[in-house]
């Protein structure tokens, strides 16, 4: 699978810390990546440092097989770089429908970025509710608006950060539904969970990382099973039992 | 559905019907003091929508549009008595003088975040009121400078009657207005209140923040200045407390927070209650200062009690959370039928 996003030694420090150390790991194109660890383990400052919200100390990261070391937040995610928060981050005081419009603006004509709206919201099965303000959906349409704005850029790559956190069994089936759709259509996603169930059901890789550095990747199945993992997650409990 | 739905037919309706009731009330009455009330309410409304611009849609706390209406007024002022230019042009030099020091502070402050512009905005206005005081020899110091009547002029803005500034204050107002209406409609005004909603997501999202913000301050500091311009004339003076304080620009958000803050209408519901309140207040009570006792009343009254303005009052989802408040008395009565 040709790689769309590699990551060569990333690493961004925090004052003494370390929260990614010499991390290098590539996304296929098409592919959904589960990227697990610990709390801590440096999931999200990949995410970050990926996006560009970080700058990293050393390391390059490659999207479309070009260094974009120096371009910023905006142009990356115009590039077609997307990607949500921890926690939904909501246009309030904005209506579903203008919030997916909003994005949609920046590279459409005002007719054509309606239309698009409208493809998307009903893609992403908030149409019946495109006349809500933001503030007022429930968690977990506001993860999906979330996915929907990001969609408004024609992303080639989507980072989600924990989408499935705070929802119920049901929504998460709905909402693991939805990301798979997502990469039906094409976009590479890197998939940021601890919900061990979506990982597995989702993912055609993963990647772990632990304490800032790369544990190990592969196969979900055999990443699962590996004895490094099972100690990262439990604190070596299992051979304590 | 886009926010061009949401300015129906009714809202023009009533506008329509203001406006016109606007234009036929110097008609009606001969009391001066009224029509100059009229001036001034329509002065500060449509400052108020100038701050609004970058206030209520970019959410960036701006205290220094009162230092753009005197750059405006004294740049116009300067060039007529120094150039005998007329107002009609001298107001461009004031916007372009405007726009200039708005991109400087912009450009310096929208690189950081939080409490950094406002604290700006506080900055600039207290230098440009120094300026204002110790430039003597062109501002006239503390003792401002003023314009002197030789005939009725509409070329050089100099009018016995206060009847055509009315006129031209609402024609400011209705322009100033739609400038705003412009803003909301286009992509800027949309990237602004994803931005005044969350600066994080919306950059992730694309949108940048430094250049909306820029554009949005510099909208509102040149209307903000060619308002001061008009506002000057009508004066026929101007010192560096009337129009440059810090009081003035106070004065100038209070308009837009407590009508409505980013509502296309909102400062000029604020400045329809806030200032013929403030006349009444000034006569009642027989001091100049309770007006701005009555600001701070109202302010901290709106902030409290309707955080959205006196325009909230009106608007459907408001008028959706009581009918919905009523539904849930009746279901805790039993009486929902």
């Amino acid at each position: 699978m040709d790689p769309i996003l590699e990551i060569r030694h990333l690493s961004k420090a925090f004052g003494g810390i370390k929260a990614v150390n010499d991390v290098s790991f590539c996304l296929g194109k098409g592919e959904l990546l589960g990227l697990i660890g610990p709390n801590g383990s440096g999931k999200s400052t990949c995410v970050n440092l990926i996006s560009g919200a970080y700058i990293p100390d050393s390391g390059q990261v490659l999207f479309c097989g070009k260094d974009i070391q120096g371009s910023n937040i905006c142009q990356r995610a115009r590039m077609g770089i997307g990607r949500t928060f921890q926690t939904p981050k909501p246009f309030n005081g904005l209506t579903v429908y203008d919030s997916v419009y909003t994005v949609a603006l920046q590279s459409c004509a005002y007719k054509e970025a309606a239309d698009k709206t409208e493809e998307i919201l009903e893609m992403m099965e908030l149409a019946d509710l495109s006349r809500m303000f933001c503030e007022k959906l429930p968690i977990e349409k506001r993860k999906w608006l979330d996915m929907a704005r990001i969609l408004a850029n024609d992303p080639k790559v989507i980072m989600l950060d924990e989408v499935m956190a705070g929802l119920n069994p049901a929504e998460m089936e709905e909402s693991i539904r939805l990301v798979r759709k997502l990469n039906e259509s094409g976009i590479s996603i890197i998939f940021i969970e601890h919900v061990m169930k979506a990982v597995i059901k989702l993912s055609h890789r993963l990647v772990v990382l632990n304490e800032g550095k790369l544990l190990c990747g592969g196969d979900p199945e055999e990443v699962m099973r590996n004895e490094s993992v099972i100690k990262a997650y439990l604190g070596g409990g299992r051979h304590r039992a | 559905m886009t926010l061009k739905e949401k300015i129906n037919l009714k809202t023009l309706g009533i506008m329509g019907a203001l406006f016109l009731a606007a234009c036929v009330f110097p008609a009606l009455t001969k009391n001066n003091y009224l029509i100059s009330v009229g001036v001034v309410l329509f002065t500060y409304a449509a400052l108020g929508t100038a701050w609004n611009i970058i206030g209520g849609y970019a959410g960036q706390t701006c205290w220094c549009l009162a230092s753009f209406m005197a750059i405006g007024a004294y740049t116009s002022f300067i060039l007529k008595i120094h150039f005998n230019l007329s107002p009609w042009l001298g107001i461009f030099a004031g916007m372009i003088v405007s726009a200039a020091l708005s991109m400087i502070i912009g450009l310096v402050s929208f690189k950081q975040r939080n409490m950094f512009f406002s604290l700006m905005t506080i900055a600039f206005s207290e230098i440009i009121r120094v300026v204002l005081v110790y430039g003597k020899g062109i501002t006239g110091g503390s003792n401002g400078i003023f314009i002197t009547y030789k005939k009725d002029s509409l070329w050089q803005l100099t009018l016995k009657s206060d009847k055509i500034f009315f006129y031209i204050m609402l024609a400011v107002l209705a322009v100033v207005i739609t400038i705003s209406w412009a803003v909301e409609q286009t992509r800027l005004g949309y990237y602004l209140r994803s931005i005044r909603a969350d600066q994080d997501a919306a950059e992730s999202l694309g949108i940048n923040s430094y250049r909306a913000k820029l554009k949005s301050f510099v909208i509102s500091a040149m209307a903000a200045s060619a308002i001061g311009t008009f506002y000057g004339f009508f004066l026929t003076y101007l010192d560096p407390t009337t129009v440059s304080s810090l009081n003035v620009s106070t004065k100038i958000g209070t308009m837009a927070i407590v009508g409505g803050l980013g509502h296309l209408f909102g400062p000029l519901i604020g400045a329809a209650v806030l200032i013929p309140m403030t006349e009444v207040a000034n006569a009642v009570l027989g001091s100049s200062g309770s007006g701005m006792l009555l600001y701070g009343a109202v302010l901290l009254a709106v902030i409290i009690f309707k955080p959205g303005g006196i325009i909230s009052f009106f608007q459907k989802d408001g008028r959706m959370k009581k009918n919905g408040r009523k539904t849930e008395r009746r279901r805790a009565h039993g009486s929902d039928s």
